[in-house]
């Protein structure tokens, strides 16, 4: 019988098999990660740009006031940076959608005394993913 | 030993994604925070502007979001509080009443209180969303139907859609060569005449009055020291000249205007309108005859006094004011001496309803406005002080006689249809006299007469007056019973020059008739139809 068994450096096959199972998990988080390291930047550049949309879309209702607008449905396009793409575009990178409606009318005589609200909402550009949704109401003499 | 460094690896692998994830957590917390505070902004803006609609509507209007009346004069702690006061507080004191906005939403919505001020109010508005608070400060002026315009026309209603009653418009009908100086506007058609001036501006078409008027493009012309004659003093030229309005301006009837001013002034439901000033009206005390003594070498010779009592107006129904000419009977009655002479009729500040209005052009009695509280000072035609005694001795200044009126400056004619038989047409002349000259409207005419009103005069005596003829009137008979049919004609003579306001369902104006917008108007915060945002800011 020889005395004590000679050891040899290397990997048993269970280290090796375990070894790779965990490095294999590891890479697939890491993907998972580097994905996310790039989606998520990304899905906050949208949404803030989706913010700066709405925010602006309501200072333009603002701005144009109560006795110039019309009750009915508009639709904006702009580009990815944001920038709104003029009144002929018919498409582009946001949408954004108004509609002003009466949603509340006081009879003052022969026609009303009315409150409008506008409902603006911020999508991509095939209209399935929202970003953000706001409202805004006008009065006469109002903000 | 394959695993050592494998496990190497997974550790740095490990902190590289928590690295990762703590970034994604913290840009979505810092954007949520972001869109948090701008949704609190935007429903500070959505507060206070429904606020303000609320105001003007008497809180009489009923949306679960709508805020409630919150005046916060005399709060405790003083408006505007800071966000950790607010905190504590909303929706647990009484003073900080929470609306959530759009209704039923939790966690986001305003809180809005307002504090009276003179002409207006000052609004505070919180918006809250999520935990984020924001805070806005709004100051508004009262905005009166008389505000904005030299005349402006309210019947939408044309050929092709005509109104109930058969009414097919125009708001304006022009003939020759008549002048309109500063702002006016139309909700309807202007039939116009080519050979109409118009001065200053602008010209607003509003609601329909856009529609019916495509072309509607007159060149404006500046006013100068009597251009057009009669004008004092020298206008802007507005630009653009024509501002097109998609919506109607609602301007409210004197129906309408009755209620609020009751309301507002004495906190009565007043639910008839404009009759309710028939049983509640200064008619017996704040109408007076005026005599001048006409006795030369007499101590109080050329001093004038007001007598005890006035015309006569007929029923307290349908009660009249006649403006002719009256007997020295009638006027000796009242307490007129041989010394004096009649030199026209008084009316004190206060309200006063007729059912007519009977004045001849340039003849019968001078009507004079004392348009001024006691302890105030006006002037006659010559532009000489006016000093008018109230007793026999010519010894004391005359005080308003209408009970608790003393501060009181303006005088409103409430214009009502007689309780039975037809109206009769209300004719005024500018044999009318505005002592106290600098405010047109501290004399109010509200006509809610289906008979209309006709105005003479000429350019060298203006007639200063705040006009609203527009209400609704349902006929009880007849193939229009009860159907809503608006109403308020009023008709310009030829030279007529109106200075003031004069808004009205259909306007006619004739040749050589002048009507100029008022340079200054005073608040009255009883008739209120809108607040007009002067200035708003955020408050941190």
């Amino acid at each position: 019988m020889t005395l004590g068994r000679r050891r040899r450096s290397g990997t048993t096959l269970v280290e090796a098999l375990v070894a790779t199972l965990l490095l294999s998990m590891a890479a697939a988080a890491t993907v998972v990660a580097w994905s996310t390291m790039h989606l998520a930047p990304r899905n906050k550049l949208m949404a803030d740009r989706a913010l700066a949309i709405s925010m602006s879309e309501i200072e333009r209702i603002h701005a144009t006031g109560f006795v110039y607008t019309s009750t009915g449905t508009t639709i904006r396009w702009y580009d990815r940076n944001g920038t709104w793409l003029g009144p002929d575009a018919r498409t582009g990178f946001f949408r954004a959608e108004t509609v002003i409606a009466v949603v509340l009318s006081v009879p003052t005589g022969d026609s009303d005394r009315e409150m409008l609200e506008a409902r603006i909402r911020i999508a991509d550009f095939s209209n399935v993913t929202l970003y953000r949704e706001s409202r805004t109401v006008l009065i006469f003499g109002g903000i | 030993m394959a695993l050592v460094p494998a496990l190497g690896i997974i550790l740095c692998l490990t902190l590289l994604i928590a690295a990762v994830q703590q970034m994604s957590v913290q840009q979505l917390a810092s954007f949520k925070a972001r869109s948090n505070s701008q949704r609190a902004l935007e429903l500070a803006q959505i507060g206070a502007n429904a606020y303000l609609f609320q105001l003007s509507s008497s809180f009489n209007t009923s949306l679960p979001w709508l805020p409630p009346s919150n005046p916060v004069d005399q709060a405790s702690p003083a408006w505007p509080v800071d966000h950790a006061t607010f905190r504590q507080r909303a929706g647990k004191d009484a003073q900080f009443p929470v609306r959530n906005y759009p209704a039923g939403t939790p966690g986001q919505g305003f809180v809005v209180g307002h504090r009276t001020e003179a002409g207006g109010v000052v609004v505070f508005s919180y918006g809250f969303c999520n935990g984020a608070v924001r805070m806005i400060r709004v100051t508004a002026v009262i905005f009166s139907p008389f505000e904005f315009a030299a005349a402006f026309g309210l019947d939408p209603y044309s050929p092709d859609m005509p109104g109930p009653g058969g009414d097919t418009g125009p708001a304006w009908t022009f003939t020759g060569s008549a002048k309109i100086v500063g702002a006016s506007g139309s909700e309807g058609l202007v039939n116009n005449s080519p050979w109409v001036e118009w001065y200053d501006g602008p010209l607003y078409l509003t609601g329909r009055g856009n529609e019916l008027n495509p072309t509607l493009d007159p060149a404006g012309l500046v006013s100068g020291p009597d251009v057009p004659p009669g004008h004092v003093g020298t206008g802007k030229l507005a630009s653009p000249f024509v501002r097109r309005m998609s919506r109607s301006l609602n301007i409210p009837t004197v129906d309408e205007a009755a209620k609020q001013y009751v309301s507002k002034r004495w906190q009565i439901n007043n639910t008839v309108g404009v009759r309710w000033f028939a049983s509640n009206n200064n008619n017996a005390t704040g109408i007076r005859y005026l005599v001048r003594n006409k006795t030369v070498g007499h101590p109080h010779f050329g001093k004038v006094r007001h007598l005890d009592s006035g015309p006569s107006l007929g029923t307290q129904a349908n009660p009249v004011l006649n403006l002719g000419q009256v007997s020295g009977n009638t006027l000796a009655q009242a307490g007129m001496t041989a010394d004096e002479e009649f030199y026209g009729v008084r009316v004190y500040p206060g309200n006063y309803f007729f059912t007519r209005v009977n004045q001849p052009s340039s003849q019968g009695a001078t009507l004079y406005l004392r348009s001024y509280p006691d302890g105030g000072a006006g002037v006659d035609m010559s532009g000489d002080a006016l000093v008018v005694y109230g007793d026999a001795n010519y010894s004391t200044v005359a005080v308003n006689p209408n009970p608790n009126s003393a501060f009181e400056r303006e005088i409103r004619f409430w214009v009502g249809d007689v309780t039975t038989g037809n109206n009769s047409q209300t004719q005024l002349s500018n044999n009318i006299w505005m002592e106290y000259r600098q405010y047109p409207s501290r004399f109010r005419i509200l006509f809610g007469n289906q008979a209309g009103c006709a105005i003479s005069g000429d350019s060298q005596k203006k007639f200063t007056v705040n006009m609203l003829a527009y209400n609704i009137y349902r006929p009880t008979s007849g193939q229009n019973q009860g159907i809503a049919i608006p109403t308020g004609s009023v008709t310009l003579a030829s030279n007529t020059y109106l200075y003031g306001s004069l808004v009205c369902w259909q306007l006619d104006v004739r040749g050589g008739a002048t009507i100029e917008r008022q340079a200054l108007m005073e608040q009255s915060p009883y008739e209120v139809m809108a607040y007009s945002v002067m200035d708003w800011r955020e408050f941190r």
